[in-house]
């Protein structure tokens, strides 16, 4: 449900920002795809393994595509483009890069120093300390 | 405990609502259904149902030798038929390739022609501590569990070898086992790794059939598998049925490309590595991990806190550990026992005392036999997110 919500909400915000409500048929349609890439995730990658792996990553697309091309090496089928397409949308929405796990530096103004100072801003981090197991 | 296992199989596929003669990964597929549990295992942090890949809380690394039912899994197919039944009609071991006389063992033939002897033996996955990488990598996002010693009976590998007449043109000793890929293509394997020859005649390096004393559990390999320890633990083929002795490096599934490998040179975080630049991992560097206490510990009464836990290395012993609970700027030594063979682990403790009363963190670092210590970052950037052994660290409150 949860998930639902935020797609509408994010699909929506554009929409309502930019166009009269004749043009409110699109998030109906965005919602749609979103579904139907979840459909395809079940129908092309679930009969292998469980989406452990997949809810475990938060990839940039460009890395998703490596880890479709990574599937047909594992076996996969190679997928129709429109298919891939789809997945693709889906993965980058549903599991693209996160605020909460940010890379070092990442949505600061160190980020921005970052490209010319790289070494200022080490990316090596000790092992996580944790008080409970994860 | 001998005759508990394969009841306790029994029990396990008649509970199972799939028609008879379904295949083992159907039998896993619908055991995974039941909402977290592994067959066999309780208690193990499950990343993933299918393939089973679960590992070992921290607290339960304690025991010298990782009970059964707690030791990590990596699988990367399903489970053989074999491993779930019990049985060991129609199996045999093949041995061939560059030896000059090809073998086919039974099981009994292994126990009968070569001397048996039992080890403590590390195994660790390479992955172990993937989670901690900045920028991540895919796969299984180990924490710190995917490690365990066992003790493990067998043969040694080298004495088969040497029975087969292994031919100077050898130079790599490669795996294959009963175990399906995952997408039930009996075309496909899903994993064949091997060791380089030097490897698979060490001392240490066995072909095992009891773990603990009982026959392997179906998720670590029965009946037969190999034991390198010190290498990635994919060396160590599960469900064993041939060994292939090979003239070049191996070049099975997830032996090539960025399976099980690392940059020849290093690299900065994130970066776009060619594949001819990546090179096979050999030996897995020092460890050491505290089991006890357990990170977050309230410790009441102002005396000396008890410290202990394991360390091991590669390829070879550790010779030090230290402990720091103020960040590294001073260093306590801890007593470390010699291993109990080659590639066990070896206890360390130690005591810490707290003058003032407030928050600290416990560093645990060990140095192996030639001087390398474990870093306090995590090291080495790499790919797949390989060879963390930074050191382990947990938090007391000193009341
Ligand atoms: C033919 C079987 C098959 C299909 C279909 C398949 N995979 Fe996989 N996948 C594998 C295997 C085998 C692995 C490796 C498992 C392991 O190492 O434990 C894997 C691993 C992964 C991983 C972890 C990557 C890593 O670095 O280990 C991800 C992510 C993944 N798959 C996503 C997908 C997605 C998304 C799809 C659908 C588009 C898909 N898979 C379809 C077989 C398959």
């Amino acid at each position: 449900m949860k998930r639902l919500h935020l797609v509408v909400a994010i699909a929506l915000l554009p929409v309502a920002a930019s166009a009269g409500p004749e043009e409110r048929a699109i998030p109906a349609l965005a919602v749609g795809q979103e579904s139907d890439g979840r459909a395809l995730i079940d129908e092309n990658c679930l009969y292998c393994h469980d989406d452990s792996y997949i809810r475990s990553l938060n990839l940039p697309r460009e890395e998703w595509e490596g880890v479709l091309d990574m599937m047909i090496g594992m076996g996969m089928p190679p997928l129709e483009p429109e298919t891939q397409e789809k997945i693709l949308d889906y993965l980058e929405e549903e599991h693209g890069p996160r605020e909460s796990s940010p890379s070092p530096g990442a949505g600061t103004s160190a980020d921005a120093q970052t490209e010319d100072l790289p070494w200022a801003f080490p990316r090596y981090r000790p092992n996580p300390l944790y008080w409970r197991e994860p | 405990m001998r005759s508990v296992l394969p009841l306790s199989r029994r029990r396990f596929l008649g509970a199972v609502p799939v028609a008879a003669g379904a295949s083992a990964l159907a039998l896993e597929r619908a055991a995974g259904q039941g909402g977290g549990a592994v067959f066999g295992k309780s208690g193990l942090r499950i990343l993933s149902e299918r393939p089973v890949n679960a590992e070992t809380l921290v607290a339960d690394l304690d025991p010298r030798y990782t009970p059964n039912e707690k030791h990590f899994v990596r699988n990367n197919g399903g489970l053989p038929e074999r491993a779930l039944s019990g049985s060991l009609e129609g199996w045999s071991l093949r041995v061939d390739g560059e030896v000059g006389n090809p073998l086919n063992l039974s099981l009994d033939d292994l126990k009968a022609r070569f001397e048996n002897v039992s080890r403590a033996l590390v195994l660790e996955c390479a992955g172990n501590g993937r989670a901690a990488f900045q920028p991540g990598a895919s796969g299984n996002q180990w924490w710190l569990g995917a490690v365990g010693c066992a003790r493990y009976t067998g043969v040694r590998l080298r004495d088969v070898l040497n029975a087969a007449g292994v031919l100077d043109t050898a130079v790599y000793v490669a795996y294959y086992g009963e175990d399906p890929h995952l997408s039930g293509n009996p075309e496909e394997v899903p994993i064949s790794r091997g060791v380089p020859l030097s490897k698979a005649l060490d001392e240490s390096t066995l072909l095992a059939w009891d773990m603990n004393g009982e026959p392997l559990p179906p998720h670590h390999g029965f009946p037969l598998r190999i034991v390198a320890p010190g290498f990635p633990a994919s060396a160590s083929g599960k469900w064993l049925s041939r060994l292939w002795v090979r003239d070049q490096v191996h070049d099975g599934p997830k032996m090539t490309g960025y399976s099980y490998r690392v940059p020849r040179y290093p690299v900065a975080p994130g970066t776009d590595v060619p594949e001819e630049d990546m090179e096979i991992i050999g030996p897995m560097p020092v460890k050491s991990i505290i089991t006890r206490p357990e990170t977050g510990v309230r410790h009441a009464g102002g005396g000396p806190l008890a410290i202990r836990g394991w360390a091991w290395a590669g390829d070879g012993p550790v010779n030090a550990v230290h402990l720091s609970a103020d960040f590294g700027t001073t260093w306590l030594p801890c007593q470390l026992e010699e291993p109990e063979n080659p590639f066990a682990w070896q206890r360390f403790e130690g005591s810490v005392a707290f003058d003032i009363p407030g928050h600290y963190e416990l560093w645990a670092r060990a140095t192996d036999h030639q001087g390398r210590q474990q870093p306090m970052v995590v090291p080495g950037w790499n790919p797949r997110g390989y060879l963390n052994n930074a050191m382990h660290r947990i938090a007391v409150t000193a009341l």
